[in-house]
């Protein structure tokens, strides 16, 4: 499993109704097949805060990952692969 | 066009726990076009004087209620349909108070179901004694309390209480309970579990809870809320929440429609005093005076005793 505390950038990213379809990651489009889960963080106000979504979801090429959606600065990142 | 009423919302008489006053959360109601608004403080109904004052200034019906915390630690969602139910909910809190100490309140599960008259209860937040049951995977636990407490309130006056605040485990914990209201036929009912009137008073609720469990803020992640979502949310935000369940959001209409209570405030609802007899308690209290007047003012000048005879001021006060 590989995690990035601080989230590995993604392109083109395309949504509907603020939920992934599909982005580009290492150079590689990976279109979504099924979100498993979505939650939402709102934490450390007080020092920097962290306002995401993340969703837990495959692709059709083989990934299982963690999606965050920055709510402050409307940036993705990828923070988990499961490898 | 969708309507729903908050039927689970703590003020700052929840305290060190909910961030908002009574009136901010009704007015807040009232802008969103919310025609009621729930207050279920914890163990507690020492805002409601506040809470009807405030919702009769902006025109939002207001309900009553409370959420216990019982003996089990499970905490229960209580709202008041009636003036009985008043009178339980009143007793409720007071045998609670009295059970724990000073500040907190512990309600032993085997005083309630002889309390329930006049009573409608919501399965409560996930420390309810049932989404405990079903967080820990005990099926047999869960069917077991939801009977229970079907039988003590009643197949109408009992509703499963979805909450979902985008928490990892929402999802599916609203689908469990979902189940568990169609396999025993239960109605359920979406709340929000509010703590604040806004989102922007979120970071105040966070210092309240620092405040009451006596920690700092960086060492208090596990008792603070993950997130922001415990906020007074529209129709809208509700019905698109909880769009795989529409009757959660439409069954807060009909729960409020069944809380016929009106709160009563500014004259004292005094109880009967019985008197000898049967006579009339202020002239029972009248003669109880004027006899004990030789009693009380033995070397009083007669002119004295006359005058206190003929005019008595005080007890026409």
């Amino acid at each position: 499993m590989s995690y990035w505390r601080e989230g590995n950038p993604v392109k083109d990213i395309e949504t509907e109704n603020g939920l992934p379809q599909r982005f580009t990651w290492q150079g590689r489009v990976h279109t979504v097949s099924a979100i498993a889960n979505v939650w939402r963080i709102d934490d450390a106000w007080w020092q920097q805060r962290v306002w995401q979504d993340r969703f837990k979801l495959t692709t059709t090429t083989g990934l299982l990952v963690i999606l965050s959606h920055d709510l402050l600065s409307d940036e993705w990142l990828l923070i988990r692969v499961y490898d | 066009m969708t309507e729903y009423i908050e039927l689970h919302c703590h003020s700052n008489f929840s305290l060190c726990d909910g961030a908002s006053p009574p009136e901010d959360l009704v007015k807040r109601a009232a802008e969103m076009g919310m025609p009621a608004l729930a207050l279920t403080d914890h163990d507690a109904v020492y805002g409601v004087v506040r809470f009807a004052q405030a919702a009769k200034q902006y025109g939002v019906r207001p309900l009553f209620g409370a959420e216990l915390t019982l003996d089990d630690n499970a905490h229960l969602t209580i709202l008041v349909a009636s003036d009985t139910g008043w009178r339980n909910l009143c007793a409720l809190l007071s045998i609670a108070r009295h059970n724990a100490p000073k500040g907190q309140a512990v309600l032993p599960l085997s005083i309630l179901p002889d309390y329930t008259e006049g009573l409608i209860a919501l399965s409560g937040c996930k420390q309810g004694a049932i989404p405990k049951a079903l967080l820990a995977n005990d099926w047999q636990k869960t069917i077991d309390t939801a009977q229970q407490y079907r039988d003590w309130f009643g197949r109408d006056r009992f509703f499963i209480e979805l909450q979902q605040h985008r928490l990892p485990e929402d999802d599916r914990l609203v689908y469990k309970l979902v189940q568990l209201a169609q396999r025993l036929d239960l109605p359920y009912v979406a709340t929000n579990n509010v703590h604040y009137a806004k989102r922007d008073a979120s970071p105040l609720q966070d210092v309240l809870v620092c405040i009451g469990k006596g920690v700092t803020l960086d060492n208090s992640r596990a008792m603070r809320r993950p997130n922001s979502e415990y906020f007074l949310k529209s129709a809208r935000e509700m019905a698109t929440v909880f769009a795989a369940y529409p009757d959660a959001v439409r069954n807060t209409l009909h729960i409020a429609d069944l809380c016929a209570f009106e709160l009563a405030y500014g004259i004292q609802d005094l109880p009967v005093f019985p008197t000898p007899n049967d006579v009339n308690a202020e002239a029972y209290l009248t003669s109880l005076c004027q006899s004990a007047l030789a009693l009380r003012l033995p070397n009083a000048p007669s002119r004295v005793v006359s005058g206190i005879r003929t005019r008595p001021r005080e007890l026409e006060i």
